[in-house]
């Protein structure tokens, strides 16, 4: 992988939410306008569950390719026989290091992860993170690592 | 009264290409009068309708960090084109659609700002989207 396209696999995921905004309103308004456009077992309750949980479950998307990301990079950066499970903050941390990640982008990146976490465990969240402020924070994070490794 | 003919796919691509063009220099002449430099290059897009074509594409960089203006497609859902105006690396973007002889400029959540495409709608813009979170 190279810089570029760690960058696009982030972009990606923004692409896919938006067709998925664009896919779920669209049905939602068909759906209100003439409930029988839903066919079994879809009910309209799931639906509008799933509008509201759209950016949050592409937030998890979102996490999981920044995760792919850097577990990448640092497979290639420190090479190991033996397949690590290294702890996310962990590794975060360490990536850091390595690629002089300034203290408050790292700070910032972790507070997505721990977003992600508590919304993954369903622990309360603090602070309301939307997609575009995750976004931006691992693109941050991600800018700091060699354009090839 | 006389029926226009369909443009054909090679107008198609010519008009969208002309847009393109313009739009392209256009925001570096506003760039530019920021004093902010930009960086020219192409790309190329493939669509089914239109075949293989290469557009020009544009990096500005303003001190708070790059915004890229990246041609999408001509085909796409709901526009008649479609450009993205997108920070690095935040990745923040708008799309700009073609509206009559101007863009339209569209947020990320769908909302068509009301302000016209021009050269501060630019600059706002440019800040606001290369902005950390």
């Amino acid at each position: 992988m190279n810089y570029w396209e760690a960058f696009a696999r982030l972009k990606s995921v923004q692409d896919e939410l938006e067709a998925a905004r664009f896919s779920v309103g669209a049905t939602s308004r068909a759906a209100r306008a003439d409930v029988t456009v839903l066919a079994e077992p879809i009910k309209p309750t799931p639906l509008r569950d799933c509008a509201s949980n759209l950016e949050l479950t592409y937030l998890l998307r979102l996490f999981a390719e920044f995760e792919a990301v850097v577990r990448d990079f640092w497979a290639s950066a420190r090479p190991s026989r033996r397949r690590r499970r290294t702890r996310m903050e962990v590794l975060m941390n360490r990536v850091a290091i390595e690629c002089r990640i300034p203290a408050d982008v790292l700070q910032k990146a972790h507070e997505v992860r721990e977003y992600r976490n508590a919304a993954v465990h369903d622990r309360d969240r603090s602070g309301e993170f939307n997609f575009r402020a995750c976004k931006s924070r691992l693109g941050f994070f991600l800018s700091y690592l060699p354009r090839r490794w | 009264m006389t029926l226009q003919a369909p443009a054909t796919n090679q107008d198609q691509r010519e008009q969208w290409l002309d847009r393109v063009n313009h739009l392209v220099d256009q925001v570096a002449a506003w760039a530019e009068a920021q004093g902010w430099s930009t960086h020219r290059d192409v790309k190329v897009i493939e669509e089914r309708e239109l075949g293989r074509y290469t557009v020009p594409t544009l990096r500005v960089r303003t001190p708070q960090g790059e915004v890229h203006l990246d041609p999408i497609a001509r085909h796409v859902m709901g526009a008649d084109g479609r450009v993205d105006l997108e920070a690095w690396p935040s990745l923040n973007r708008v799309k700009l659609v073609p509206a009559a002889d101007e863009w339209q400029v569209i947020t990320d959540s769908n909302v068509t700002l009301t302000s016209p495409w021009g050269a501060d709608t630019f600059v706002e813009l440019a800040k606001s989207l290369t902005e950390g979170s």
